[in-house]
């Protein structure tokens, strides 16, 4: 079952139902949640790796349990050896399923030798977005944030929450455990907006993000395509990404709204970005989030690098050094978080570039604008430093596109070489009518993060529309993404590419 | 205190009138370098120690929870 299935919806329409009518069975509606995840995760995948995910489940429950008592009594040692130990094992569960792939293969190899079959392997859905869920949970009774859950259910519910167990967002215990232990009445408002939300995010995903996918499978399939036309497949897939993230996570906001659950936003319009610094908090929030509070300021403030970099006279390099040193970390991991490969770690090391760069030479920046009477909020200025951030983060996106790293430096040697052929976008998948669909879908894109970055947003319009419009409005789009969506084919646009990560 | 607070934000971000807005970090307002160098000077200033722990929302939102942070984190 895929998140743009049909069985899908029929699967959220089932749970709504019994979530609502159980809604004035105290505390029945956390248990619809619980049951919910385990249905999902049945349904999408292997019923052997919700064992999996339940151990893992498990072990943290316990494990949290064990340092919530530890932190109480204040015994510093133990807290300690239990909150790393614990962390250790999390980063090393999702690092096996993540990296040692070939550890099973070779087991695999061997017994098949002597005549023992064993079953595919297989990625245990989520395992990314919510490991770092576990994390920060751990961490946050460590820092006395909050107590250790003591009902199991409830911890399960949180940690596997079904919505966004595909692709995130990467939820924290404080934000979303207090909506699960809520009762929630139905409210036409939440229906009406998570509907809106939902059929946003399916547009984005089957309408946009599956068009321009395979335009961009075409162009870059075709070995005589060269110069500029692979930049501008580059340029396309920058889009498709965003679509395609962004709708799955609208997707899964809205379903959640359908519930009376509000998750962390992930997308604040990036396409409007004025720097790689600013984009990375306009995108994938919840990871960033995750990556700024857990590893990004515990870096820059721990004593002793603080120490360290107060041996640089300057005061403004002495406080660039040690957020330099932590973007570098946490940029390579978010690299790393993204796959295997080296091409993701110089993906993390191209942001941390960036980013750090930024930092280092934030007042050489603002000199030279001085200098050149530039003001920052010149339109003119501000939509060239949109486009600006748009190339570097395109070129930056050569190195998840390609399969690996030699991938990627071919893919840059294609965009700097001169085709001999005739350069066209025909015959590359799209007929002229799906070029023009695709045009539409990107320019709404971009005017949806527009009028998102000027706090309009078309969902909270709808709610306001009389009861024709909104139901014309609802129609429209249905039929929007039956007729425009791409469904099957060879091109299999049903999966997520974040999905993946 | 309040005026070396205040004074010290400005230097960092002269663009924003702290004394108005009240999201300062929900809105996405402080970056995080913003907020480093914020704090770090904090510590230099009032000899303090600022942990990463206390870089939360509610602490830094508002120039008003930066006072009421500060005075906090001096007293304990």
């Amino acid at each position: 079952m895929e998140l743009t299935s049909y069985h899908f919806l029929l699967f959220i329409l089932a749970v709504l139902i019994l979530y609502y009518a159980l809604s004035r069975v105290k505390g029945a509606q956390r248990y619809v949640i619980a049951a919910a995840n385990v249905a999902l995760i049945c349904f999408m995948t292997r019923k052997t790796i919700l064992i999996l995910i339940v151990f893992l489940v498990l072990f943290v429950y316990f494990a949290g349990l064990l340092l919530d008592k530890a932190v109480k009594e204040k015994r510093k040692a133990l807290s300690n050896l239990i909150l790393y130990g614990a962390l250790f094992f999390v980063v090393a569960y999702l690092c096996y399923f993540k990296f040692f792939k070939w550890t099973y293969e070779l087991l695999q190899q061997t017994l098949a030798l002597k005549g023992i079959g064993l079953v595919e392997w297989i990625f245990p859905i989520g395992l990314s977005y919510y490991t770092l869920t576990m994390c920060a949970y751990l961490l946050d009774i460590s820092h006395k944030k909050h107590e250790a859950e003591r009902n199991l259910i409830d911890f399960f519910a949180f940690v596997t929450f079904f919505p966004s167990l595909i692709e995130g967002p990467i939820n924290l215990y404080r934000k979303l455990m207090p909506q699960i232990k809520e009762q929630h009445m139905i409210n036409p408002d939440n229906l009406s907006e998570g509907f809106v939300r939902i059929l946003w995010g399916y547009f984005k995903k089957l309408v946009i993000a599956d068009r321009i996918g395979v335009l961009v499978i075409g162009i870059l399939s075709d070995e005589t395509a060269a110069g500029p036309l692979v930049f501008f497949a580059m340029v396309l897939y920058s889009f498709q990404i965003y679509a395609d993230f962004s709708g799955g996570i609208d997707v899964v906001m809205g379903v959640a709204r359908m519930m009376d659950i509000g998750l962390t936003e992930n997308f604040k319009a990036p396409l409007l970005s004025v720097s790689v610094t600013e984009y990375w908090a306009r995108w994938h929030m919840s990871l960033g989030e995750f990556m700024e509070k857990y590893i990004y300021y515990p870096i820059v403030l721990n004593r002793r690098i603080m120490k360290l970099s107060k041996k640089i006279k300057s005061t403004y390099y002495s406080k660039a050094f040690s957020a330099f040193l932590a973007s570098v970390i946490v940029f390579v991991i978010v690299g790393i978080w993204h796959g295997t490969g080296w091409n993701y770690v110089v993906y993390g090391c191209y942001q941390a570039f960036f980013v750090g760069g930024a930092v280092l030479m934030g007042p050489v920046y603002k000199a030279l604008l001085q200098k050149l009477h530039i003001q920052a909020k010149n339109p003119v200025w501000h939509i060239f430093v949109i486009l600006r951030t748009f190339t570097v983060l395109t070129f930056g996106r050569y190195f998840i596109r390609a399969k690996d790293l030699t991938g990627a430096f071919e893919l840059f040697a294609r965009t700097f070489t001169s085709s001999a052929g005739k350069q066209t976008l025909l015959e590359k998948g799209l007929d002229v009518p799906g070029l023009i669909v695709m045009a539409i879908g990107i320019l709404i894109l971009i005017i949806a993060d527009i009028l998102a970055g000027n706090g309009i947003r078309i969902r909270e319009k709808v709610l306001h529309m009389h009861i024709l419009a909104r139901f014309a409005f609802y129609m429209v789009t249905i039929v929007c993404i039956i007729v425009f969506g791409m469904y099957g084919g060879e091109f299999t646009g049903a999966s997520f590419i974040y999905q993946g990560f | 205190m309040q005026e070396k607070i205040m004074e010290i934000l400005q230097s960092v971000r002269p663009d924003i009138d702290f004394a108005k807005e009240q999201a300062l970090i929900d809105d996405g307002l402080l970056e995080s370098f913003d907020v480093i160098q914020i704090m770090t000077t904090f510590m230099d200033e009032f000899d303090v120690y600022i942990d990463a722990d206390d870089i939360e929302p509610e602490n830094l939102n508002s120039f008003d929870a930066i006072c009421a942070f500060l005075t906090q984190k001096i007293g304990s």
